[in-house]
């Protein structure tokens, strides 16, 4: 089986570390946590690299984006090169978001859901309302949902864990039924519902993953895989 | 644009229409169905009772890549007994600016559409391989029947009408006979510029099959050059393996399948290819598809031998062993 010739609409993405700081404390999560930012003209040089280099968007990430110092000035550089701009948020500071994405700054933000005030961005029509399943977290996935469309969100994403930790790893069944009921109640109530790579390739729907994207760190250093311990990792076409 | 950019640690591609049937044959048999299908439910009654009842009655069809426009069952019907016109409205709105694809496999998730939901395992495998076999790739803009012949060849064809027949039925206009005798005169010309048309298209679609490399078309060409290699018997295997190799999931390979089936009507030399290729598909399905996904690939095989085309097999075989002994006779003579 190939990459679905329908999905090749790729995007060439960098997935850019900015901060490692965060005021969230998720027991999933394994990225470092300290007040260490990506300065600016570092950021800069990063961007005209990529942006030489033919990418088209970065996500802002790391730890939480929205508490990087320079965040407006930054977004109004990626936006300078002519590269689209996303982030994902911990809906902590919701305003600041909203105000970004109205502002035209960022391209599309993804909100998590259960976390901060997610529910208020939830309906921003550039909102992508981010479903993340643990083992064991179906019920919980499928609440956030309920919740989600209840807030008239118009984009859900279900991710996949993506960690060291057995524990938190779902099973095939659970993303199984995640992304079949995702799929069917989007359908109904018209909304988009997305699925990332890593879900399709343990659901057998695709043999490849992260085509055209790139995660660079606080360090500079790159790297083509999502997270470290991905089983996929030397199973890549 | 199916990407969203959003995630920072991985990028997230909108479910597709052809994955989530592909994840149904391979994950959701008869009894998850049925499950899924309660859950799904229950998610509906939560969010609410405006939504429970559109998801009752109403069946969206949003607009998809293959610039479709909105169709909406069942929506005057929903509007004017239900009562949910500012809900519909809304799903209306969100449908117009997220739109995805349609409907038509939600079906085999034993969903309420059109008709009653499937009740039965041999219900939902007939409503699997009806979803495998009617699959329309309108991203692809393709499963129209028949099959459009390629761009090039349409327009040699069109080029060959004005050529031929229009100065056939010029002719004919200047022609002093009037009445029938007029009509039955150009009626006969005129079939005789339409097989000179007929040869001379059929010889360059075969010259053209032979000489093309489908590697420099698109998908959809490619299934067109299948479609018309099936139909003239001429590098069919080409043909067939260039049309197969985009294809993403199993399932599709059958689609494919009995799509040129039913171009060449199961008869003829593409036959035996579709045939091992169908075989192959079922196999393979084997050890990835849920058996009653597997069960569905048979129905759909079973169907195919089963059309009035299908059954002339022997047939076509018979002949083609009558022509072998002749053959065999003329050389030996």
């Amino acid at each position: 089986m190939k990459a679905n010739p329908w999905l090749d609409e790729r995007l060439r993405l960098a997935s850019i570390e900015i901060t490692r700081r965060c005021d969230n404390h998720c027991a999933y999560c394994e990225q470092p946590k300290e007040a260490r930012d990506l300065p600016l003209t570092q950021c800069t040089e990063l961007l005209d690299e990529l942006a030489a280099e033919g990418f088209e968007a970065v996500a802002l990430g790391g730890g939480e984006p929205t508490l990087y110092p320079n965040l407006i000035s930054l977004l109004e550089e990626v936006q300078r090169r002519g590269l689209r701009a996303g982030l994902t948020t911990n809906a902590r500071d919701p305003n600041q978001v909203a105000a970004l994405a109205d502002a035209d700054l960022l391209h599309r933000f993804g909100v998590s859901a259960g976390k901060g005030s997610w529910q208020i961005l939830a309906a921003h029509s550039r909102a992508t309302v981010n479903l993340l399943l643990l083992r064991g977290g179906l019920p919980q996935v499928m609440a956030w949902t309920v919740e989600a469309l209840r807030h008239h969100a118009n984009c859900l994403l279900l991710l996949g864990y993506k960690g060291s930790s057995p524990a938190f790893v779902p099973t095939a069944d659970e993303l199984s039924s995640a992304f079949g009921l995702l799929a069917g109640l989007g359908r109904s109530a018209g909304i988009t519902v997305a699925a990332d790579d890593y879900i399709r390739r343990r659901l057998g729907l695709s043999t490849t993953c992260g085509q055209g994207f790139v995660r660079v760190n606080l360090d500079g250093a790159r790297d083509d895989c999502c997270f470290p311990a991905c089983e996929y990792r030397d199973k890549k076409p | 644009m199916h990407q969203l950019l959003v995630e920072c640690s991985e990028p997230g591609l909108v479910i597709h229409l052809a994955e989530e049937f592909e994840h149904s044959l391979r994950h959701v048999d008869f009894d998850r169905a049925w499950t899924l299908r309660q859950q799904l439910t229950e998610l509906a009654q939560e969010c609410g009772p405006e939504f429970y009842q559109v998801w009752q009655g109403f069946r969206l069809e949003v607009p998809n890549d293959g610039g479709w426009p909105p169709s909406f069952g069942k929506r005057e019907m929903t509007t004017e007994e239900i009562g949910t016109k500012e809900v519909l409205q809304e799903f209306l709105s969100r449908a117009e600016a997220h739109g995805l694809g349609e409907f038509r496999l939600r079906s085999t998730m034993l969903l309420p559409q059109d008709g009653p939901a499937p009740e039965t395992r041999e219900q939902y495998v007939r409503d699997l391989a009806d979803g495998i076999r009617m699959a329309q790739w309108e991203e692809l803009g393709l499963f129209r029947f028949p099959v459009d012949l390629p761009v090039s060849m349409i327009q040699h064809r069109k080029q060959l009408a004005e050529e031929w027949g229009g100065s056939v039925l010029h002719a004919r206009a200047h022609h002093p006979d009037v009445g029938q005798r007029w009509v039955e005169e150009s009626l006969a010309r005129l079939r005789k510029a339409l097989e000179q048309i007929n040869t001379r298209s059929e010889a360059v679609m075969e010259y053209e099959l032979d000489r093309l490399d489908p590697v420099k078309l698109d998908a959809v060409e490619c299934i067109r050059w299948a479609a018309v290699a099936v139909r003239l018997g001429h590098g069919i295997e080409k043909w067939f393996q260039a049309a197969v190799e985009p294809l993403a999931y199993l399932y599709q390979r059958a689609a494919l399948v009995s799509l040129l089936w039913t171009e060449c009507r199961g008869i003829g030399q593409a036959r035996p290819v579709l045939e091992e290729c169908l075989e192959a598909v079922v196999e393979e399905a084997e050890g990835t598809y849920t058996a009653d996904g597997v069960a569905a690939l048979r129905r759909l095989q079973g169907d195919l031998r089963q059309t009035r085309w299908g059954s002339l097999r022997a047939l076509t075989v018979d002949e083609d062993k009558d022509r072998d002994e002749d053959e065999g006779k003329s050389v030996a003579g």
